[in-house]
């Protein structure tokens, strides 16, 4: 039994801190108002929607379960914080996507190369416990056991174009890299599963293939 | 060379794009047009299609496999404490702030409701209640937490003279330490915020600074007992942590800045503490 019976906070400064609007902000008119309050309120009613897929791809980035849900916890609060950022009726998946991205990048996968825990292993990346793994389509697992087997660029680069639909032009940007370096992800992750697949097939089927 | 290796040949990357179906229309035509006369390049078209994989259908079983309701709760909490009248949008100081009180009760919520699993939060409240077993435990959690921290956040909270003189007194009633805003003041950081825990018979004061290079600074003190020990240094990750003992209070100064200065606001505080 744990000793943590009550938890409570008794001060919170800025909640109830005296909200101060910068002399130098002027707001013209209503219309950017009531753009930012709609993309707020898209944000909070939207993001509930989201969450397995901000999941999924922070499995995808971390390889570990609990560093995923830490992940997703933290670009919701980040979305959250920069609701007023968020232009209505744009792509929220894509907005999301690329906050989960920076905070991974620039946060979470940084602190843990400094604390020396290295980047992610390949092989536990997408893993799952042996009984949920026989439960799944073999074809379903043999798949995430090739994509978990590529360099963490390809593997992004693939989950978000051949997993996620974004277009080359909207990978580019979650991943804030030009089109030609997504271009040039997909065709080496290709290269390498095309390498796998021959394999697989056996040389002589693959020439057999060749022929035709 | 084989036709099957890992270098790329100098038109994959366009073959790739052509099969992705992400060529103009121009482009498009002219790879069939290349295609239908290079019987090399039919190779590494081909070879390119033997890449592809039912990516969607596997990667959605995925999805069976996510912790929904940890997910969901989470979002509920986070929600909850977030007031959407804070949110709405009066001008960029109410917005930060309301960004802010978000960061801030993030922490509160989860602890409170015991929303979601081993968050950060819980996991430093849980090792600080069991710091009978490893005070080191405690410390690095506190870093853990901190590395989550960010100067945008803390920025963004305005200064209310009077709150935090009233937080402080309040916080430090309850720890037996004389807190004030004199008290805790150290030269050169913005004091920012006081937090208060409550667990059991042990508390914890987290008193946040911004530092304007080295980003956030975090004062701990726990009233957990103990006996007296000398300011001592160590390091968590990126940030550097001096900790000591007093009067039966357990303290810890902890952040980015460097040893040295950091040794100076340490003696600052405990002189003013002991003023």
């Amino acid at each position: 039994m744990s000793a943590l019976v009550r938890y409570e906070l008794t001060e919170i400064h800025c909640a109830k801190a005296p909200i101060l609007l910068p002399q130098n902000e002027v707001w013209h008119g209503s219309s950017r108002r009531d753009m930012i309050r709609n993309g707020q309120e898209e944000v909070r009613a939207a993001l509930a929607g989201q969450l397995l897929r901000l999941w999924r791809y922070s499995l995808v980035l971390a390889g570990r379960r609990d560093v995923a849900e830490d992940l997703v916890q933290a670009t919701c609060l980040r979305a959250l914080e920069r609701a007023h950022q968020y232009e209505a009726g744009t792509r929220l998946d894509h907005w999301l996507f690329a906050i989960l991205r920076s905070i991974w990048q620039n946060e979470i996968r940084a602190r843990r190369i400094r604390q020396g825990e290295g980047v992610i292993d390949a092989e536990t990346a997408l893993s799952f416990d042996g009984e949920r793994l026989a439960e799944m389509n073999v074809l379903a697992g043999q798949v995430l056991k090739e994509v978990r087997a590529l360099p963490e660029a390809q593997r992004e680069a693939v989950f978000l174009v051949y997993v996620e639909g974004f277009a080359y032009r909207e990978a580019a940007e979650v991943l804030a890299v030009p089109i030609g370096t997504i271009m040039s992800r997909l065709a080496a992750a290709r290269t390498r599963l095309a390498k796998l697949q021959v394999e697989h097939l056996g040389a002589h089927s693959s020439v057999e293939v060749k022929k035709q | 060379m084989t036709d099957v290796d890992d270098v790329l040949h100098p038109e994959d990357a366009e073959l790739t794009a052509f099969l992705d179906g992400e060529l103009s229309a121009e482009a498009h035509a002219d790879v069939l047009r290349r295609l239908s006369a290079n019987p090399a390049l039919q190779r590494r078209v081909f070879l390119l299609s033997a890449g592809n994989r039912p990516f969607r259908k596997a990667f959605d079983a995925l999805l069976d496999d996510a912790p929904k309701q940890r997910l969901n709760d989470m979002l509920v909490g986070l929600l909850n404490a977030t007031d959407p009248a804070q949110s709405r949008p009066l001008g960029r100081g109410k917005r930060k702030a309301t960004a802010a009180a978000a960061a801030v009760m993030l922490f509160v919520a989860g602890l409170a409701a015991g929303h979601w699993g081993p968050t950060l939060a819980e996991r430093l409240t849980q090792i600080v209640a069991s710091s009978d077993q490893s005070d080191e435990d405690w410390r690095r959690e506190v870093a853990e937490y901190l590395s989550f921290e960010t100067s945008d956040t803390l920025s963004s909270i305005p200064d209310d003279p009077l709150f935090r003189q009233r937080s402080l007194v309040n916080i430090g009633d309850k720890i037996g330490v004389p807190l004030s805003s004199e008290t805790v003041a150290i030269p050169g950081l913005a004091f920012k915020r006081a937090q208060l825990f409550d667990y059991d018979d042990k508390l914890m004061a987290h008193m946040t600074y911004l530092e304007p290079e080295h980003g956030p600074v975090v004062l701990c003190i726990v009233t957990k007992g103990g006996h007296e020990q000398a300011p001592q240094t160590e390091q968590h990750g990126a940030f550097n942590a001096v900790y000591w003992t007093k009067r039966g209070r357990n303290f810890m100064l902890i952040g980015k800045v460097p040893p040295p200065r950091l040794d100076g606001m340490v003696a600052q505080i405990t002189e003013q503490l002991d003023g």
